[in-house]
């Protein structure tokens, strides 16, 4: 499965190191889609010993359910993940308040549910930068996941934006330490957000424990008013 | 443009440049308190709703059926009470199995966990390499191990070559996404005693788990001995010099469970579990009480002595002082 991806992504990927990286992340993702399967292939398993005494059949088709959409959702990821490194990102001018607001809304939904606090400082008014806009609410989304996986009841996930320089950065923080290393799923979210910010020339940074997740993508330059060669001051 | 450390940035205003304005959301929950301490593990990975089925009832092996114990386990890791009664019904024997489940996805660990307590095992699960390899050095009793190679923190192969000096008998089965002959061999090589491939069927795994706890089950002889003391366990006797000793139940099984350890510290916990299935309880002295029945009983007059106090853990028996 894996080889006719990484032969593509040795077309377009620039050195050695980049598949070799690529190769590592497929991997991995394939980890992640293998652990939703498993789950699946056994309570599907036990799903067809109907005739046995003592199989609660609710049980099995909830968690078949479950896993469906977690192994959907992982496969998109890993299908992501390889369009990612075999297409080129736009450079387009975007404004980032447009492509990061909804994923925030939709997100702040998800974590009130799950008792999780979101803290956000927005700035006035969002920023308008030059990359991939779906590339960048897809590493945005990654992060957030990522996040909301490793936060208890209670805990308040942070995101701030900031500029320097020509920048905009945007950072998703989990402040507490959750003491958890980053499982198969998280590592490939991780892995697709890097990918994406990378890949429209962004830059990108994260550390596990405490999770902080960072990025960062170039403001539009201001256009500045063309002088023709007669124009007087 | 210089990358900011990763720092933590209780202020906003002064992490990496200036904010760009600032408007502050809060969103908390209203009721803390509603949702469980695991609520972190909730969602659509939910291994709450994977474990949610209700186990049937589980025989408890507790300190008056310990007479008929369930099964062998493994001469140096002293486990479980000696195999008497070979009539003993099935899920009573799978009782007094442990396992330990080595699994970094949560719903897969909590699923495998409530279909292992189905058959009747006793299921810990761990989500991470090195938490694993605590637990494993903390003298835990496991009968079985079920371990995936991609761990955070420690990796699985890590792991192995890690404990497998200190638990060179202990039943490992190593879960893998890795589909590669090559990983599987390297798994092998590094300790496994088996693999399977991810996804694998609940069946094949049942029969692994099953096989690898009865090859493992048949190494406790039943004769034991150190220096002059030998224990029959079919016949339940004990002799020592020629004097056979009587012990009650209750000083057989701790004196078994000594003999299966022979030479090697027994903490005052383990004896606990072995003996009256209880977990650790600081306050009781009563390790110490019977133990003392067995010296006196072991030890006579102007015999070598062979039971030792290890002073703040527990005993030891061993032929001679050194």
């Amino acid at each position: 499965m894996l080889s006719p991806m990484i032969a593509t992504c040795e077309d377009t990927c620039v050195d050695s190191g980049s598949v070799r990286k690529f190769h590592d992340e497929l991997m991995n993702g394939l980890h992640a889609v293998a652990q939703p399967l498993t789950i699946l292939r056994a309570a599907m398993e036990m799903l067809s010993r109907s005739g046995a005494p003592g199989i609660d059949r609710k049980h099995y088709l909830e968690i078949s359910t479950e896993q469906v959409v977690r192994a959907c959702d992982l496969f998109s990821a890993v299908q992501d993940l390889v369009a990612s490194n075999v297409t080129k990102a736009q450079h387009a001018s975007f404004d980032l308040g447009e492509v990061l607001e909804p994923v925030i809304e939709a997100h702040a939904a998800r974590m009130q549910a799950r008792g999780v606090g979101l803290a956000v400082v927005r700035p006035e008014p969002w920023q308008k930068v030059t990359g991939d806009a779906d590339r960048t609410e897809q590493a945005f989304r990654a992060m957030l996941n990522t996040a909301l996986s490793l936060a208890s009841h209670g805990d308040v996930i942070e995101i701030y934006t900031s500029r320097a320089a020509e920048f905009a950065e945007i950072t998703v923080k989990h402040p507490q330490r959750h003491g958890k290393g980053l499982n198969s799923s998280d590592r490939l979210s991780l892995s697709l957000a890097e990918v994406n910010i990378v890949s429209q020339l962004g830059k990108y940074r994260c550390a596990p424990d405490p999770f902080c997740c960072w990025f960062a993508l170039p403001i539009e330059k201001p256009v500045q008013p063309e002088r023709g060669p007669f124009q007087v001051n | 443009m210089e990358i900011p450390p990763l720092c933590p940035f209780h202020e906003p205003e002064y992490y990496h440049g200036r904010c760009i304005g600032k408007s502050y959301l809060m969103l908390l929950p209203k009721n803390i308190s509603l949702q469980s301490s695991d609520s972190n593990e909730s969602g659509p990975e939910s291994p709450q709703a994977v474990s949610g089925r209700v186990s049937p009832n589980v025989q408890s092996v507790s300190a008056s059926n310990f007479e008929d114990p369930g099964p062998q386990a493994p001469a140096d890791r002293g486990k479980t009470p000696p195999k008497i009664n070979r009539n003993a019904g099935v899920s009573e024997q799978r009782k007094s199995r442990q396992v330990l489940i080595v699994e970094d996805d949560v719903s897969l660990a909590q699923f495998l966990r409530a279909e292992l307590e189905h058959h009747h095992f006793r299921v810990e699960t761990i989500h991470d390499g090195a938490e694993a390899a605590k637990a494993l050095e903390q003298n835990r009793n496991y009968d079985l191990l079920i371990l995936d190679l991609n761990l955070p923190t420690v990796d699985g192969i890590a792991l192995m070559e890690r404990i497998r000096p200190h638990y060179p008998r202990l039943p490992l089965l190593v879960l893998t996404a890795r589909s590669r002959v090559e990983d599987r061999v390297h798994a092998l090589e590094r300790g496994a005693d088996d693999c399977l491939a991810k996804p694998f069927s609940l069946s094949e795994l049942m029969a692994r788990v099953q096989a690898l706890l009865r090859r493992n089950s048949g190494v406790i002889p039943n004769c034991s001995r150190v220096g002059d003391l030998i224990l029959l366990r079919e016949e339940r006797r004990v002799e020592r010099n020629g004097r056979r000793i009587d012990l009650t139940p209750r000083e057989f099984a701790i004196l078994e469970v000594m003999m299966r350890n022979a030479g090697r510290p027994v903490s005052r916990a383990t004896l606990l579990e072995e003996v009256w299935n209880l977990g650790a309880e600081p306050s009781t002295n009563i390790v110490d009480v019977y133990m003392k029945y067995v010296r006196d009983k072991v030890d006579g007059p102007g015999e070598r002595r062979l039971t030792h106090t290890i002073r703040g853990f527990g005993y030891e028996l061993r032929d001679g002082d050194a």
